[in-house]
C-alpha cells in the first residue's frame, strides 16, 4: 500500500498554494516558531556540551573560546539568542490561546505586531544587560 | 451517546490514545522556561567574553548549576515533546517516523545526562 502510494502521488496534480496566496503574518509567525524550534534544539544540545569543555582543561576550553568570540560564532550566537526570544514570544501567545484568549480577527493581527516588537525589545534588553550596562 | 468501552472510559486517553499529559507538560516547561531561559540567554551572551578560570567559578557557584539543571531539564523535555510533533507531520513512512522518534529522544536524553555529570563535576571537583 505504501508503494502504490509514493507511484501515483507524483503523477497527480497539486493545487497551487504557496506559489499563489500569500501566507498572512500569522501563517508566518507560526511556521516560524516551528523553525525556530528545530534551530533551538539543535543549538540547545550543542551548547550543553559546554560544561564538558569546561571540564576538558584550559587549553581545549581556550579553542572554544576562540570560535564563540569570532565574528561567525557571536553571530551564530546570537541568532540562537534571537531564535530563543522569539519562540518564548511567539510561545507566549500560544499560553493565551490555550487560556482561551486572543482569538478575535483584530486581535490577531494587533498581537502578531506586538510579538514582534516585543522579540526586538527583549533582544535588545538582553543584549545591554549582558553588556553590564544596567 | 458515549460510545466507548468501559476501559476506554476508565483510561481517559481520547481518540488518539495519547491522552493529554504531553500536552499539559509542553505548557509546564515553556512556563518555566521563560524566566529560566531569559537568565540562560543572558549568561550565554556574555560567554565569548568569559575566559577559562571565570568560567570556573561560575560553575562552581551551585545557583549556576541549579539553574542550568532547571534549564536543561525544562528545555530538553519541551525539545523532545516539540519534536516528536514536528516528526510526526512531516514523515509520512511509519518505519522511518519512528526511527526518527526514538533517535532524537535518545539524543536528547544522553545530552541532558551527560550536561548533569558534567555539572555535578564542575561543581565539586577541583
Amino acid at each position: 500500500m505504501d508503494s502504490d502510494q509514493s507511484q501515483g502521488a507524483a503523477q497527480r496534480p497539486l493545487s497551487p498554494h504557496l506559489q499563489a496566496y500569500r501566507l498572512p503574518l500569522t501563517g508566518w509567525l507560526s511556521i516560524t516558531h516551528r523553525l525556530t524550534g528545530v534551530l533551538l534544539s539543535a543549538g540547545a544540545v550543542l551548547m550543553l556540551m559546554i560544561p564538558i569543555a569546561a571540564l576538558s582543561g584550559p587549553e581545549s576550553y581556550r579553542q572554544l573560546q576562540g570560535v564563540l568570540a569570532s565574528v561567525v560564532g557571536r553571530m551564530l550566537l546570537w541568532l540562537w539568542i534571537l531564535s530563543f526570544i522569539f519562540h518564548l514570544c511567539h510561545g507566549v501567545r500560544h499560553l493565551l490561546w490555550d487560556a482561551g484568549a486572543g482569538f478575535s480577527r483584530e486581535q490577531l493581527s494587533r498581537n502578531a505586531v506586538f510579538e514582534l516588537l516585543a522579540c526586538v525589545i527583549l533582544t535588545a534588553l538582553v543584549w545591554v544587560v549582558s553588556q553590564r550596562l544596567i | 451517546m458515549d460510545y466507548r468501552t468501559p476501559l476506554a472510559r476508565a483510561r481517559g486517553l481520547g481518540s488518539a490514545h495519547h491522552g493529554s499529559a504531553d500536552w499539559w507538560r509542553q505548557r509546564l516547561t515553556a512556563l518555566a522556561l521563560i524566566p529560566v531561559g531569559i537568565w540562560f540567554v543572558v549568561c550565554l551572551a556574555q560567554l565569548p567574553d568569559t575566559d577559562y578560570s571565570a568560567i570556573r567559578t561560575w560553575f562552581r557557584n551551585p545557583l549556576n548549576t541549579g539553574l542550568l539543571l532547571l534549564f536543561a531539564m525544562a528545555a530538553l523535555y519541551h525539545a523532545a515533546l516539540g519534536l516528536r510533533v514536528v516528526i510526526e507531520d512531516y514523515i509520512p513512512s511509519h518505519p522511518i517516523r519512528w526511527t526518527a522518534v526514538i533517535l532524537t529522544q535518545a539524543l536528547l536524553w544522553l545530552t541532558g545526562l551527560a550536561a548533569a555529570l558534567a555539572l555535578l563535576l564542575l561543581l565539586f571537583t577541583v
